[in-house]
């Protein structure tokens, strides 16, 4: 466990730059907006932008940034100790996974404090419009937990994806994207195979689970799992085997 | 090289896979018929598979309001020169045990008459399930009451008393002379050949008002906080923080218009 | 199988490269307690054969046996490995640096490193990234010898190194050295002065080895230093 903890570490100390610099253009950006609207300048829609802005970027720049986390090592020559340290390849891969997720949820958590510092009238506002406060941190923190799985499944994605570019040595750059493509569709097929298999699992019916009936919108959304399961486990299988070719077969550059 | 070999090996059996799939079964899941994600978002009540239309014919005798409680559906009103208010409903569901259990509820309450969807939640069913909605016509001179969430509202050619509370919805007013007070909330406001005093509170909304050239004249009072306000009627825009106001009058300053805005983009036009 | 003085057993290794056949079937066996070193020009195949042993690159062909064992997490932890790369987190000062590879080696020695870290002459305040080339060869070298590993690997450890740091990495490895205990092999392709510090010498070219033998044997043999053995082989 202490190693693992200080891999984790090592992995958020060395993002510890980006993630100070996109927290701080984040509540610039914001800040800018709100004196823009104040002023007249800009239109109230641009209040959204400035929110939604940060939240459609995030998890882009959480995917460059589980691939960069890898290419650095490499570029680095750091890979160099990584490689010889005696650790499991699970324990290295799932460190980079979990500092991606505190990363997701450090920004996160920061774009709520600038809406709430730049635009608490807002807030205010959707909460009136909405059932109530425990509604909304309910949901809020149900939607941040799928992120938190999606999330995960395409940094497992790109780990593998890398890792396979870094055994292949030549035209790392297309082999990586070439084995995004082949592995997403891997497990996409895995679902459907593996679908009848779970299909005694019920619906998950997520009007309840997000209490879609106090909103008054008429929304009625299921979630049909026995298709899910076969690619979750799917995707769990690649982490494992991403963490194995890691520890045996990987190498650093020749 | 071993491994690499391999690793080659594996990536273009999978490729090759990959290929008969998208070239003989389209790629996609088809052969299960079970999508990997699987949503149920429903119901779609711009098509509705079930409906039913219910109809009230009432005089206007000693009726002095009409209250009209609509969600998810369309909003007709208009005045008429007869005496009679005749609404006409439509209820739409997905499904026929749901519309069943719905009716339109016609309620008196001394002079004032009201409509609105009732039944689902009585028998364990959702009313957040259906959309009802309504053709109003209503005599000229009448006050009438709408509520509107999740839908949109299109009155065209009123005359009379109109109290509107909407969200999540589009309004459409066309032609109305007499006193308008209006609430909206993350909606779309168009207001057009306005004639008369009007009073609009809105958030997080997008309202253009257009106000006809009418004896007596307007008399501005306009608050916007956190947005942005354009008009035509001639005075100035006093900018403040956060905020922006315009007070003033055009012609003799008799009908008040009067706009508190939240979070919006207001637009007044003001035919000169 | 190995006899248990036998610290490394190298046969037939094999490792291509897609332009180029690195090692071509080596054969080593090493013993406990002694210093080789592992002489070549540049791309002879000495840091290949290095990161084989280490499991930094996989072998195409061949056996490597570490005191008795296949390459594994577990002989990991009985290599203490100085690439010759860069490899340490530049953004790191030199405590993290210590800190960090402390917490992943049992043979961990803290109380030995006050002493390395005074005898090289760093701060452990520093940051790695204001580090002369010098100065990180002299860290590098305190992170696998604060250690009380029973294999040492040491790739190209005076490559670009000024004469002052080169003289003092060679006296911190002479005075740190347990040869009851430690085992090491020295890549290098510049004999020179550090000749004295080799048990036995490899010579290494174009992935084969050349001459192989007792320091002292070869000299008496040839009649010569190992330099010179050296600069004519390869000459």
């Amino acid at each position: 466990m202490k190693r693992f903890l200080r891999l984790l570490r090592k992995d958020l100390q060395a993002s510890l730059l980006p993630m100070g610099f996109l927290s701080g253009i984040t509540l610039i950006l914001m800040f800018f907006t709100r004196f823009k609207i104040s002023t007249g300048g800009w239109p109230i829609e641009a209040a959204f932008a400035s929110i939604v802005m940060p939240l459609v970027f995030l998890p882009l720049w959480l995917l460059w940034q589980s691939f960069q986390t890898l290419r650095t090592e490499w570029r680095e020559d750091t890979v160099y100790t990584l490689l010889v340290l005696p650790v499991p390849g699970w324990q290295v891969m799932l460190a980079k996974l979990l500092a991606i997720w505190i990363e997701y949820t450090v920004l996160l958590g920061v774009t709520a404090i600038g809406t709430l510092l730049f635009f608490a009238p807002l807030v205010q506002e959707a909460m009136e419009i909405l059932p109530s406060v425990v509604w909304a941190l309910r949901n809020g923190l149900l939607l941040y937990l799928i992120g938190l799985a999606l999330l995960a499944s395409v940094v497992i994605f790109v780990q593998l994806a890398f890792v396979i570019s870094k055994m292949v040595g030549r035209v790392q750059g297309l082999v990586a994207i070439w084995t995004l493509i082949l592995s997403g569709w891997l497990v996409e097929k895995l679902g459907v195979l593996l679908e009848p298999l779970f299909r005694w699992m019920p619906k998950l019916p997520l009007h309840k689970l997000f209490r879609l009936d106090e909103l008054r919108q008429g929304i009625v959304a299921e979630w049909n799992l026995a298709p899910e399961m076969g690619t979750w486990l799917g995707i769990l299988a690649i982490l494992v085997l991403t963490s194995y070719l890691f520890e045996h077969y990987v190498e650093v550059n020749g | 090289m071993k491994i690499r070999r391999m690793t080659l090996a594996v990536l273009a059996l999978l490729t090759l896979l990959f290929v008969v799939d998208v070239r003989y079964f389209g790629g996609d899941q088809s052969s299960t018929g079970q999508p990997s994600i699987h949503f149920n978002i429903g119901p779609n009540f711009s098509d509705a598979a079930f409906e039913k239309k219910q109809t009230f014919i009432q005089s206007q005798d000693e009726f002095t309001t009409l209250a009209i409680k609509g969600q998810q559906g369309v909003i007709h009103l208009r005045s008429t020169d007869d005496d009679e208010i005749r609404v006409i409903s439509t209820i739409g569901a997905d499904s026929q045990d749901v519309l069943d259990r719905l009716d339109v509820r016609e309620s008196i309450s001394e002079s004032e008459l009201g409509y609105e969807l009732t039944g689902g939640k009585s028998e364990g069913q959702s009313l957040q399930e259906a959309e009802v909605s309504f053709v109003v016509e209503v005599p000229a001179g009448m006050e009438v009451s709408v509520e509107q969430h999740f839908g949109q509202v299109k009155i065209k050619s009123f005359v009379g008393f109109l109290n509107l509370e909407a969200s999540f919805s589009d309004v459409d007013v066309w032609g109305l002379e007499g006193t308008a007070t209006i609430q909206n909330r993350f909606g779309v406001v168009d207001l057009r050949q306005i004639a008369g005093p009007i009073t609009l509170h809105d958030s997080f909304s997008t309202s253009t008002i257009g106000l006809a050239a009418i004896d007596g004249g307007y008399d501005f009072d306009i608050e916007v906080t956190n947005g942005s306000l354009k008009h035509n009627a001639g005075f100035k825009v006093d900018i403040g923080e956060n905020r922006v106001g315009a007070r003033g009058q055009w012609g003799e300053g008799v009908h008040p218009v009067v706009i508190r805005s939240n979070f919006s983009t207001v637009t007044v036009n003001l035919d000169k | 199988m190995t006899t248990t003085n036998q610290v490394l057993v190298v046969r037939n290794l094999r490792k291509k490269y897609p332009k180029v056949e690195a090692l071509k079937g080596i054969d080593l066996t090493m013993p406990q307690g002694e210093i080789w070193g592992l002489l070549g020009p540049n791309g002879s195949g000495k840091s290949t054969l290095l990161k084989c042993i280490v499991g930094l690159v996989n072998p195409d062909g061949g056996d490597i046996e570490i005191f008795g064992h296949s390459r594994s997490r577990h002989t990991k932890a009985q290599i203490a490995f100085v690439p010759e790369v860069e490899n340490l987190y530049r953004w790191m000062t030199i405590r993290q640096a210590i800190d960090f590879t402390s917490t992943f080696y049992d043979d961990w020695e803290e109380e030995r490193v006050p002493g390395l870290l005074a005898f090289m002459g760093l701060d452990p305040s520093k940051k790695v990234s204001s580090l002369s080339k010098g100065m990180r060869a002299r860290l590098k070298l305190i992170l696998a010898l604060a250690r009380k590993a029973p294999l040492l690997l040491l790739d190209e450890p005076f490559s670009g190194i000024d004469p002052a740091s080169r003289d003092r990495i060679v006296e911190g490895i002479v005075r740190q050295f347990k040869s009851e205990e430690q085992t090491m092999i020295i890549s290098t392709h510049a004999v020179g002065d550090t000749e004295q510090l080799f048990d036995a010498v490899v010579f290494l070219d174009e992935g084969t080895i050349n001459l192989q033998g007792y320091a002292e044997d070869l000299r008496h043999q040839y009649g010569k230093s190992i330099n010179d053995l050296f600069k004519e082989v390869f000459a």
